[in-house]
């Protein structure tokens, strides 16, 4: 089996976001940069699915600037087979022309099954998994926490939804997003790193995939007007001292006051 | 001239779902700025008028039904592939969708298939100067921000849902009918075999009253106490991560950025520390209340009330005054 693994290079979630002066972008210095949380899961059943069906391959791609080239490097530490980058050529960050320019490498591949993150911390748009699969004709499934191959090419999926899960049916090939819960994702180990850092990963740029600079002008599909950081709450009240009068106090304000009771 | 505007309606346990209706009312706000005919999009199986009864009362132009077994279940391919066909015959200029798991689903397939931009998980939706204009949160909503679609043809976005409120109704009923044909679909797609609902309780992204518990809650059992507290007040209860990975609550009550967001009336936090991935997903909730033992935890500053002390001592004293409340005592 042929597998693929999608991944992008976010800032750590624990990072303090901050907006540039421009209000059009973030500020990127001083970032701690880490693999999307939800594309761990998509390597370790990468991984898993190959050490479980013999003579299976694990690819990892990446489309993006120089220094993500780190993601891919704990990809192969985590026990994924190779891994390719490609050069992003900048302009607007767009879904469409993602899915677009890395569904153009996949093409050339032979895959069977491609996992994607559920949605990307930075722009949470929960889209280039289902672009990919229009773009290479082929099904897809969101959320994915629990999936099993039945028979030669056809799997038997978990789809978490907001009220309980749909179990879907779907064949091979296909694209698959992964939720929280599919697995629990190993820590790449010390000299596993080391070893996947020595490891030659080959760019593809833009040029390579017979792209012109119009036609992917024409793949930004959105544009961003600005950015803004949400109001905050205003300040709430501290309530301190006996339980049993705090708590009627907050029992007076939650009937009286909020009158959300 | 009027442009048609479609919003895509699913349904929740056979009835149509409180998201879908929450789209009708974000295309009715757009329609104050633009000339709009609004149609909604109804596709299931052995469809009766009870149905989709509740979409002739929004005071919209028109309810495509289309009645065909593949839409027994959501079924993406089939779905993708009628909207399309819908789209080459009628022109629509804006489709909109609830961004629930299906219309995440569908609404990028479809901005593949008909090779159009699309606006992900909008929280507020506009059109200006013939462009479509939102802002979605980014960054697990710890930023906003603003974007144009910029492209010909069809223009798709998403809606969060609980944002938009669900429309007033109108008695009076001027809206169209019009059954749509569908031959069914041919190619490969992924099929429901089975649907398995949730174990109990409610969806806490539709609770009014969230009673939400996490680390310092100690243990699965101790739960009881919320569920107690939520049960007086009709809430549901919710989680902190750290709760879920102890498994002490199911994923599906987990609140934050790898969980739901929630904007309850009332979020009541117990021993929950107030993470920045746990804020994003309960920030915007109208009145909340954080119970800690440690004045300096983050939680305790974003509360509207912020009680200092052990929730095991807070938490009982609580219950017992809404339940003297209920019982008239
Ligand atoms: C990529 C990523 C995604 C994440 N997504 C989420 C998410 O979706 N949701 C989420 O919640 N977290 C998420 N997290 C985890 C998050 O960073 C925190 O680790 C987590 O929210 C902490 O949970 P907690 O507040 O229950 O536990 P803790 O941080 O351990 O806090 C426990 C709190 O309980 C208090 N306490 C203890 N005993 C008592 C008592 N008897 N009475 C009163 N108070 C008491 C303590 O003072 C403390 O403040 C994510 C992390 C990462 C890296
Ligand atoms: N630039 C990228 N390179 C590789 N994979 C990506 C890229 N952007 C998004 N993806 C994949 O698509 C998933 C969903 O991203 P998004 O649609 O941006 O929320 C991510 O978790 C990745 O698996």
């Amino acid at each position: 089996m042929n597998i693929c693994v999608l991944t992008k290079q976010v800032p750590d979630t624990d990072s303090s976001i901050r907006i540039n002066d421009l209000s059009d972008d973030i500020v990127l210095d001083g970032l701690k940069m880490i693999m999307n949380p939800y594309d761990e899961y998509a390597v370790e059943e990468a991984v898993k699915t190959c050490q479980s069906i013999p003579g299976s391959k694990s690819t990892v791609m990446t489309l993006g600037e120089g220094s993500s080239k780190s993601i891919l490097i704990t990809s192969l530490a985590m026990g994924m087979d190779e891994a390719v980058r490609i050069e992003d050529p900048g302009g607007e960050e767009d879904c469409y022309k993602t899915a677009i320019i890395l569904s153009r490498v996949l093409g050339e591949m032979d895959f069977d099954l491609i996992f994607v993150g559920k949605s990307a911390f930075d722009d949470n748009a929960s889209s280039v998994g289902a672009l990919v699969a229009e773009f290479l004709g082929v099904p897809y499934v969101s959320n994915v926490v629990k999936f099993e191959i039945t028979g030669d090419d056809s799997l038997k999926i978990h789809r978490e939804k907001e009220s309980g899960a749909d179990v879907v049916c779907v064949s091979l090939p296909c694209v698959i997003s992964c939720e929280k819960g599919l697995n629990r994702p190993r820590y790449p180990k010390l000299m596993k790193l080391m070893k996947a850092n020595k490891k030659n990963i080959p760019v593809r740029s833009i040029d390579s995939l017979g792209f012109t600079d119009v036609e992917i002008n024409g793949f930004e599909k959105t544009k961003t007007l600005g950015l803004i950081t949400p109001p905050c709450r205003p300040p709430g009240k501290m309530l301190e001292g006996e339980p049993e009068e705090v708590i009627s106090e907050l029992f007076r304000e939650l009937r009286e006051v909020v009158k959300v009771v | 001239m009027s442009q048609r505007l479609w919003t895509i309606v699913f349904t929740k346990d056979d009835k149509i779902s409180r998201e879908s209706l929450e789209v009708i009312s974000a295309a009715k706000q757009m329609g104050k700025d633009i000339d709009l005919t609004i149609e909604a999009i109804f596709a299931g199986h052995k469809i009766s008028v009870e149905d989709y009864r509740e979409l002739l009362h929004q005071g919209i132009d028109r309810v495509y039904i289309i009645d065909h077994k593949d839409f027994r279940d959501f079924n993406l391919g089939a779905m993708k592939e009628l909207i399309s066909e819908m789209a080459e015959k009628y022109s629509p200029s804006i489709i909109l969708m609830p961004a629930n798991v299906y219309g995440k689903e569908l609404a990028p397939s479809l901005s593949g298939m008909l090779k159009t931009g699309l606006l992900a998980d909008c929280i507020e939706i506009r059109h200006r100067d013939g462009f479509l204009e939102c802002t979605r949160p980014i960054y697990a909503g710890r930023i906003l921000s603003k974007v144009k679609l910029d492209c010909d043809g069809v223009k798709i976005a998403s809606i969060r849902p609980h944002v938009y409120p669900v429309p007033e109704t109108v008695d009076e009923v001027t809206t169209e009918v019009e059954i749509v044909q569908y031959n069914g679909f041919s190619g490969a797609g992924a099929v429901i075999r089975e649907i398995q609902e949730t174990l109990g309780g409610m969806d806490i992204s539709e609770a009014n009253i969230i009673v939400s518990g996490g680390k310092g809650m100690k243990s699965a059992e101790n739960f009881a106490l919320l569920e107690d507290l939520a049960r007086l007040l009709g809430g549901a209860v919710g989680a902190s991560r750290s709760a879920v990975d102890e498994g002490w609550r199911p994923h599906h009550d987990q609140v934050g950025q790898t969980g739901k967001v929630v904007m309850p009336d009332l979020y009541i936090a117990c021993g929950i520390s107030g993470a920045v991935q746990h804020l994003v997903g309960m920030n915007r909730s109208k009145c909340i209340v954080a119970i800690n033992k440690d004045p300096d935890a983050p939680i305790m500053k974003i509360a509207d009330y912020a009680i200092v002390g052990d929730l095991f001592e807070m938490i009982p004293i609580l219950t017992e005054k809404f339940r003297k409340c209920r019982t008239g005592g």
